[in-house]
């Protein structure tokens, strides 16, 4: 892969999640405020689509997720959910409020699975996280 | 309260948009490692970023700020300047592919430099370098100042003006200096889809706000039928014509939005796509794939349906109401979505920066390469260039932001007249890509005659001949015709007489080469040949009726504006209906002649490069003796041209 075409897959991804990753974060902050869940919904479906888009994006350029990808999304999600159980557990949060950030945080990582299911299949999926097998498999070797 | 948080939304929007801009910036630099990669991007952009530039630039702050408030202020007649969706793109339909593959073949840099080679000479490339400057300076510097009072008004602190200029000025200094070409591209793309969801958003909230479409319309119907209202003609296209002497002498009746004012507003609109920056764009894309879906899908069909259907409807909000449009709409929003309204108002200002970036990059390369390289310094190194360029890339930009800050007035002046001057360099290229009869000597006088009317006929001429003592018999824009159409009038004259004399003797010997090459390149297959006569009917018939006398029978087809909204048969102001109608047919018109015509379609001909002529090389690069007093006179006769015209503007 050409450097030109893994620097043009960036703009894909960074235009991408400006719109959906805006767009999803307003919706879900719209939704709170406004204690309407069909309103969170829509910021759910944005970040599905903005997910999906980086997915299309891959595919296109044929190329996987970087390592510094990678490293951002996780470093997003943790901070995001660290956000919420605090602020779950010192001000607390309304039904509706609560209901969209489950629904957010289990639809990624249902999303997640699901990508790593079709991308890899299910036994390859569970390799990618069974560290212990591969290193005694490596020292077998 | 409310003006707290959105601050907050908008400093931290800001901050993560800042870092991304920067991160392309540094990410370009790794990649420019001469002159040609750092101005042109080693002509390797991939086109569809080139596709969604162009349509960003096209559209800008200029219109995503400019149009919503002069809407709401002069009403339905300036909205038909909104088939400049259609139009402009048109423009690149003719141009883009042609000029992409000359420059491709001959390896030119810049506009200028194509159309000296062409038509031999220097001149031309000092009228294109000063036109860069003037979309550098004066149409980036009138952005820029709109968007910092929004900014401004919606932190809360319109004291902070002043830094909001100097702060986005120094941002878009740096990214330019560090990255370049490349880093406009790339960030361009970033910028126009910041810019389309800004613009579509806040069409989707206003649609939110105010219950519907229904209550809208009712609310227009309600104020085409106030008797102070009608009387401004806000609701109707102003006539084919009025001949009146000019704003500032004797003003149109009613409205100015005649169709006569419509038709040369969308010639000026049409300079665009065939200004120097644009061309700076087309020119580092690394071949012509996505001109022609650039052109229909992207500019006039999303971006074409977001001008006609959501800033149309922005300004509408604003018909009947004092204050600024957009400012007061993203602060109605503010009070319950502060963050919504932080990402509008971050749309827009990307929608400044996209131009401000390019224009300037444009016009700093211009400058050294096309009148600074060969007036005053010809041994001058590469890396010498890049410097300059550099340099003058902050001093451009410095200019523009202290025109926003302390001459508003000459800034106004010289942003009126950047887009109708791009307009006269058409006649160069119809002359340089379809017709040959064109000669150097036309070319040449026709853009003086033309920028000389141009500039007779708008307000930076006007007032500074009045200040000379000379009191012009006309204002601004007489018998409601543009100054763009005042130009191109007065330049096409000289071109054809001009060119008739001329003939065989107003071209460069390498003008026969592209010539030939452009007759195989460009021509279509046989069956698009026979529809020719039926794809250029087609243009005329849309000019005539979409922005030309035929507008007129907008005003009523769809109903009388004054006759309540059960008489408004689709339930829309009649001209707004018949504006998005003729959209709908010129998305199809651009993709026929982008396509069908193969106007813009990707050639499958092999482009071979030219070999370069070997010229002997400049042993002493430092600045000669002759060229340093020539450079010292033009720097004191452009000193005294400042210092006039900011004495002229006050």
């Amino acid at each position: 892969m050409s450097p030109t075409a893994k620097i043009e897959r960036e703009v894909v991804v960074f235009s991408n999640w400006t719109i959906f990753g805006l767009v999803g974060l307003g919706f879900l902050l719209e939704g709170s405020t406004s204690d309407s869940f069909l309103v969170g919904t829509i910021g759910i479906l944005a970040i599905i689509a903005g997910f999906s888009g980086h997915l299309i994006a891959n595919h296109v350029f044929e190329q996987t997720f970087s390592k510094g990808e990678i490293a951002l999304g996780l470093a997003v999600f943790a901070l995001a959910t660290l956000a919420f159980i605090l602020t779950w557990l010192i001000a607390g949060l309304s039904q509706t409020t609560f209901l969209i950030g489950v629904a957010t945080f289990f639809v990624t990582v249902v999303g997640l699975f699901v990508y790593l299911i079709t991308r890899y299949g299910v036994g390859g999926a569970f390799r990618k996280f069974d560290v212990t097998s591969s290193a005694i498999s490596g020292s077998r070797k | 309260m409310i003006q707290t948080d959105l601050s907050t939304w908008l400093f931290l929007l800001l901050f993560i948009y800042a870092v991304m801009v920067l991160y392309w910036a540094r990410t370009s630099s790794q990649y420019n490692h001469n002159n040609f990669e750092f101005f042109l991007a080693g002509k390797s952009l991939a086109p569809w970023i080139t596709a969604i530039g162009v349509s960003g630039v096209s559209i800008s702050g200029w219109i995503a700020l400019g149009f919503p408030q002069v809407i709401a202020q002069q009403g339905f007649g300036f909205s038909v300047l909104a088939l400049s969706a259609i139009a402009v793109p048109l423009t690149g339909v003719l141009f883009h592919k042609p000029i992409w593959a000359i420059a491709k073949r001959h390896g030119y840099t810049s506009q200028g430099e194509m159309l000296n080679a062409y038509f031999g000479g220097k001149s031309l490339g000092v009228i294109s370098a000063g036109i860069a400057s003037l979309f550098a300076v004066g149409f980036s510097g009138i952005q820029l100042r709109s968007i910092s009072h929004l900014l401004a008004e919606l932190s809360g602190s319109p004291e902070a003006y002043p830094l909001i200029v100097w702060g986005i000025a120094l941002f878009v200094a740096t990214y330019l200096i560090i990255g370049g070409m490349r880093a406009v591209g790339y960030i361009s793309v970033l910028q126009t889809v910041l810019m389309g969801l800004a613009i579509g958003g806040l069409g989707l909230f206003i649609l939110i706000f105010n219950g519907g479409f229904v209550p809208i319309s009712e609310r227009l119907a309600q104020l085409a039928q106030s008797p102070d209202l009608a009387s401004r003609g806000l609701f109707e296209v102003a006539g084919v014509i009025q001949f009146s002497a000019g704003l500032g002498v004797e003003a149109p009746i009613a409205s100015q939005w005649t169709a006569a004012m419509i038709f040369s507003s969308v010639l000026a609109l049409m300079g665009l796509q065939t200004s120097p920056m644009i061309t700076q764009l087309v020119l580092s894309t690394r071949n012509s794939k996505c001109f022609a879906a650039g052109q229909t899908w992207v500019s006039a069909g999303f971006f074409g349906a977001l001008i006609v259907g959501a800033i149309v409807l922005i300004g509408s909000i604003g018909i009947g109401k004092d204050g600024n449009t957009l400012a007061t709409i993203l602060m109605d929003i503010s009070g319950s979505s502060p963050w919504f309204s932080a990402i509008f108002a971050l749309g827009f200002l990307a929608a400044v920066q996209i131009i401000m970036g390019l224009s300037v990059l444009t016009a700093a390369y211009a400058i050294v390469k096309d009148v600074y390289t060969p007036y005053f310094h010809k041994g001058i190194t590469s890396k010498d260039q890049l410097l300059y360029a550099r340099v003058t890339m902050g001093l451009l930009i410095m200019v523009g932001a202290l025109l926003s800050l302390i001459g508003p007035f000459a800034l106004s002046a010289l942003s009126s007249i950047a887009l109708p001057a791009a307009f006269q360099l058409w006649p160069a290229l119809l002359g340089l890509c379809w017709f040959k009869f064109i000669t150097r000597q036309a070319v040449f006088a026709g853009a003086v005659v033309g920028l000389v009317a141009v500039f007779v006929t708008d307000i930076a001429g006007i007032n500074v001949l009045k200040f000379m003592g000379l009191q012009l018999p006309w204002g601004r824009w007489p018998w409601t015709i543009h100054s763009a159409g005042w130009g191109m009038f007065f330049n096409l004259l000289a071109v054809f007489v001009i060119s008739a004399i001329t003939q065989g003797r107003g071209h460069a010997n390498i003008a026969v080469d592209i010539q030939a090459f452009l007759r195989l390149y460009m021509t279509p297959k046989s069956r698009s040949r026979a529809l020719k006569p039926a794809a250029w009917s087609a243009v005329f018939a849309w000019f005539f009726l979409a922005v030309g006398p035929g507008v007129v029978i907008g005003n009523s087809i769809f109903g009388s504006p004054s006759a309540g909204f059960d008489a408004w048969t689709v339930g829309l102001p009649s001209i707004w209906a018949w504006i998005i109608l003729f959209w709908l047919f010129g998305v199809f018109l651009v993709w026929f002649l982008s396509y069908k015509m193969e106007l813009a379609a990707a050639s499958s001909m092999q482009i071979t490069p030219v070999e370069p002529v070997r010229t002997i090389r400049i042993r002493d690069t430092k600045i000669q003796k002759e060229e340093l007093i020539r450079l010292v006179w033009t720097i004191s006769g452009l000193a005294a041209v400042i210092t006039l015209t900011t004495w002229v503007f006050g």
